[in-house]
C-alpha cells in the first residue's frame, strides 16, 4: 500500500507521497493512516468550490497534478470588494481553516503561476504583483510547473532543477527533448499561452450577492435578505427589459458548505412579490447550519419582458380588503407548480392516437393550445382509470356485450349496452391485445366503459376489464 | 319579483293572511341578505343553469356566483363527476377554469363533451390532502379564473368550507367541492349542496341521465310545503344541455321541519 498524501507533521518526520505504508510505519510507528477515497475527496473539493462562489462565481476544483488538488478561482474584478487581493486571500484562508482545512492560497496573473506560488512560494506574500511571475517563479523548483513524474525525472537528470533554468534554453531542442507538454506548462505559467478555467457552475450575468455581517440563522432574517436581493435583481432586469424564468439561490454557510434552491416560472416575471412567494416553501426547508454568511441570487434563464402598465386597483377590491393579494393567471400557475411540483399543473390536449389511454397528452398550463379537440362522434367517459381494472364478466360469444359483470365484489346486471368498438394495437407497436370496448349501463343507471382484451378462439382466454366511468 | 323591498310595517296587522306575510318576508330576506352574512353584501351575479325547474327552485333564479357550492355523489360511478363537469363547463364559457384533483384520472375527451375544451380547462394534480385545500384557497384568490372545482379525498369539515367560502366571496371566483363517496352530509358553509346519482336511461341513445337533488340551499326554506327538490335530468346535444325528464320528481319527506335550512 502506498502513501498518497501526508500532512505537515508527517512531512517533518520524513514521510513522502509515493513511499510504501510499511516504510512509513517504520519511520513513525504510531502513524494515523486513513484509506484513500478519491471520490469523496473530489466531492468535498467540489463542495468547497461551490462555497467559494461567495468570492467569485468563476470557481472550479482542479489542479490535481502533483501534490493534491485544490480550487481554481478567477477573481478578476472581484478583489476590490474585499479591499485588495491580499485581503481576499487572507479572508479565504481564514474561513477555510475555520471549516477544518489546512489551506494555502496564492494570486497571480496566470493559473500556472498561482499554482506554483501556492505550493512553493512565500506564504507571507501570497499575492504576486501583476507581471512579476517571470521573476518570482525563477527560484522555484520545476515541480511547480505541474509536470508528471517522468518529465520531472528527465529534467532532474539534465540538471535543470529550477524553473529559471528553463527560461533561456533553445525552444526547438527543448521541445524535442522534453516533450511539448513541458513547454506548454512553462508557457502557461508565464502567460504566453492562455489557460482558461471552466467554472463549475455556469456564470450568469444577472447575479446579486449579499454578504451578511453576522451569520444568518433565523428564517425571518434570511427571508428579509432574500427580499432585498429580489428587489435589487428586479431593478437591474427592469433596466434591461428582461424577465426571469429560473432563479437559483445559493446560500454559503459558515462551515464552507452550500445550500441551493431553484425556482422556475411559467412566464417571464420580475415581480419581486411573486418571486418571493415562489421561494416561500423551499425556504422553509432550508438548513442554515451554523449560519449563512453569503446569499447569492442568480437569474439563470432570462427572457425579454416588456414593461407593462399595472392596473389601478378596482373599487371593489378596495372595498373587500384585497389584503391577501389577487393573483394573475400565470402567477397562479407558478405558485401552484412551485408547491405541487413540476408538471402537476397542466392541460389535457388531444394526441393523435386511437388507443384511449394514449389519446390525451399533458402539456404545461401556460402553453397555448390550438383549438384542437377530440372527435365528437364517439361517446367517451369522463374518468379513465389509470390502470384498467380486471373484472369478471359473463358475455355471449363472440361479440355481444356482457350481460352481467362483477366489480369490487358487487354484481352489476347490464340493462343496456353500446358497442362493440374495436381498438387494435398500433401496427408499429405490438404491445397490446385487440380490445372490444362496450359502454354498459347497469340496472341502477350507472354506466361503465368495459373492454374485452383478446378475441375468443385465440390462444388465451380473453379477459374483461373496466376502463372508464361515464357521466 | 319586485325590486322594491316591502318591509312589513310594524303597525297593526294588515288584512292579508299570515302565509302571504311570511312569503313577503322570505323574499325580503333573500334579496337583502342572500347569504345570511349580515347587511351590505352586494347582489351576487347569477348563472342560469338552463334547466327551468332547477332555476325556479333556486331563490336567485340560477346558480349564484362568487361563492362555494358542494356536489356529492357515490364514488363508483361518474354521475357526480359529470354534474361537476356540467357546472364547470357552463362557467368555462366565460374564461379559464381549474380542476384540482388528487386522482389523476380525468379524461379529456369525456370532459370536452361538457364544454371543458383544452383551451379552457387546466388540471392541477395534488398528492397530499393539505396541498389540495391550499391549492383551492390559492386558486380562489385568482380573479382571472371563471371557476374552480376541487375533489378532496374525504369530506371537508366546516372550518375548511368556511374558509373557502370566505375566499370565494372576497374574490368573486365560484368554487365547487366535489365529494365522491362521502358519508352523510356534514355541516358545511357552502351556499348550495347538490346530490347526484345515476338514473336508468329511458330513451335510446347514449346520454347522461341523473337524479339530481338540491339537498341544501342557503336562503331558502328547504322542503317548502314538505317536499324535497329532486329532478331527473336528461342530457342532450354537444356540449351537453339538460332538461328535466318527467316533471320534478317531488316526493314528500316524512317529517317536514320548518325553519331556514343551512
Amino acid at each position: 500500500m502506498l502513501v498518497v498524501a501526508v500532512n505537515r507533521a508527517a512531512e517533518d518526520e520524513g514521510l513522502r507521497p509515493g513511499m510504501t505504508l510499511a516504510d512509513g510505519r517504520a519511520l513513525v510507528p504510531d502513524l494515523n493512516a486513513q484509506p484513500f477515497a478519491p471520490a469523496e475527496d473530489a466531492a468535498a473539493l467540489a463542495g468547497l468550490a461551490d462555497w467559494c462562489v461567495r468570492y467569485s462565481p468563476w470557481a472550479a476544483p482542479g489542479g490535481a497534478e502533483g501534490s493534491g488538488g485544490g480550487v481554481w478561482l478567477d477573481i478578476t474584478g472581484c478583489a476590490h470588494l474585499w479591499g485588495g487581493e491580499a485581503a481576499l486571500i487572507a479572508d479565504l484562508v481564514e474561513r477555510v481553516a475555520r471549516a477544518g482545512y489546512a489551506a494555502r492560497a496564492a494570486v497571480a496573473d496566470t493559473p500556472g503561476a498561482a499554482w506554483a506560488w501556492a505550493r512553493f512560494g512565500d506564504p507571507a506574500a501570497p499575492a504576486l504583483p501583476p507581471g512579476a511571475q517571470r521573476d518570482r517563479l525563477a527560484p522555484l523548483p520545476v515541480a511547480g510547473l505541474r509536470l508528471d513524474a517522468a518529465s520531472q525525472a528527465t529534467l532532474d537528470g539534465l540538471g535543470l532543477r529550477r524553473i529559471g533554468d528553463l527560461y533561456d534554453l533553445p525552444r526547438a531542442a527543448f521541445g524535442a527533448r522534453l516533450g511539448a507538454h513541458t513547454v506548454r506548462r512553462l508557457d502557461q505559467a508565464l502567460g504566453l499561452v492562455a489557460e482558461p478555467i471552466a467554472p463549475r457552475r455556469p456564470v450568469v450575468p444577472y447575479r446579486v450577492v449579499h454578504h451578511a455581517a453576522e451569520p444568518l440563522v433565523e428564517p425571518a432574517g434570511i427571508a428579509a435578505r432574500l427580499r432585498e436581493l429580489l428587489d435589487g435583481l428586479a431593478a437591474r432586469l427592469l433596466a434591461e427589459r428582461l424577465g426571469v424564468r429560473r432563479l437559483r439561490l445559493v446560500a454559503c454557510r459558515s462551515d464552507a458548505s452550500v445550500a441551493e434552491l431553484v425556482v422556475g416560472t411559467h412566464a417571464a416575471s420580475r415581480d419581486p412579490a411573486h418571486l418571493f412567494r415562489l421561494f416561500a416553501e423551499p425556504l422553509a426547508g432550508l438548513d442554515a447550519g451554523f449560519g449563512i454568511e453569503t446569499l447569492t441570487l442568480a437569474a439563470e434563464a432570462v427572457e425579454p419582458l416588456a414593461p407593462a402598465q399595472r392596473l389601478l386597483p378596482q373599487s371593489g377590491a378596495a372595498r373587500t380588503g384585497d389584503a391577501q393579494g389577487a393573483l394573475e393567471l400565470g402567477q397562479l400557475f407558478d405558485t401552484l407548480e412551485a408547491r405541487l411540483g413540476p408538471g402537476r399543473v397542466r392541460r389535457l390536449v388531444p394526441h393523435a392516437s386511437h388507443i384511449p389511454e394514449r389519446a390525451v397528452r399533458r402539456v404545461a398550463a401556460a402553453e397555448a393550445t390550438e383549438d384542437a379537440t377530440w372527435p365528437a362522434d364517439r361517446p367517451r367517459p369522463v374518468r379513465l382509470l389509470i390502470h384498467p381494472e380486471p373484472i369478471e364478466a359473463v358475455a355471449p360469444v363472440p361479440d355481444d356485450p356482457p350481460v352481467q359483470f362483477r366489480r369490487h365484489r358487487a354484481a352489476h346486471r347490464v340493462a343496456r349496452a353500446r358497442g362493440p368498438e374495436r381498438i387494435a394495437a398500433e401496427w408499429w407497436r405490438d404491445d397490446m391485445a385487440t380490445r372490444d370496448y362496450y359502454g354498459v349501463e347497469d340496472a341502477r343507471g350507472r354506466r361503465f366503459w368495459l373492454f374485452r382484451a383478446g378475441l375468443y378462439g385465440g390462444d388465451e382466454t380473453p379477459r374483461w376489464f373496466v376502463h372508464g366511468l361515464f357521466a | 319579483m319586485s325590486s322594491r323591498l316591502d318591509f312589513p310595517s310594524a303597525g297593526p296587522a294588515p288584512a292579508e293572511g299570515r302565509d302571504a306575510v311570511l312569503a313577503r318576508l322570505r323574499r325580503y330576506l333573500v334579496h337583502a341578505d342572500p347569504w345570511g352574512e349580515g347587511a351590505g353584501t352586494e347582489r351576487g351575479r347569477v348563472l342560469p343553469l338552463g334547466i327551468d325547474a332547477v332555476d325556479a327552485a333556486l331563490p336567485w333564479g340560477g346558480l349564484p356566483l362568487g361563492c362555494l357550492h358542494e356536489i356529492a355523489g357515490p364514488a363508483e360511478d361518474g354521475a357526480a363527476t359529470g354534474f361537476g363537469a356540467f357546472l364547470l363547463g357552463r362557467l368555462a364559457e366565460r374564461g379559464t377554469v381549474l380542476w384540482i384533483t388528487a386522482d389523476d384520472d380525468l379524461y379529456g375527451p369525456g370532459l370536452a363533451a361538457f364544454g371543458l375544451a383544452p383551451a379552457r380547462l387546466v388540471v392541477a394534480a395534488t398528492r397530499r390532502p393539505a396541498e389540495t385545500l391550499w391549492a383551492m384557497e390559492t386558486a380562489l384568490r385568482c380573479r382571472d379564473l371563471a371557476g374552480v372545482l376541487v375533489e378532496p379525498r374525504g369530506a371537508l369539515d366546516f372550518v375548511a368550507s368556511r374558509r373557502l367560502q370566505l375566499a370565494a366571496r372576497a374574490s368573486g371566483v365560484t368554487g365547487f367541492v366535489l365529494a365522491r363517496g362521502a358519508a352523510e352530509a356534514a355541516p358545511s358553509a357552502a351556499i348550495t349542496g347538490w346530490q347526484v346519482a345515476a338514473a336508468p336511461s329511458a330513451s335510446p341513445g347514449w346520454r347522461p341521465r341523473w337524479h339530481l337533488t338540491l339537498a341544501r340551499c342557503r336562503g331558502r326554506l328547504q322542503g317548502e310545503a314538505g317536499y324535497v327538490d329532486r329532478w331527473c335530468l336528461d342530457g342532450d346535444g354537444t356540449p351537453y344541455r339538460f332538461a328535466v325528464a318527467a316533471g320534478s320528481a317531488d316526493r314528500p319527506i316524512v317529517a317536514a321541519s320548518a325553519g331556514l335550512a343551512r
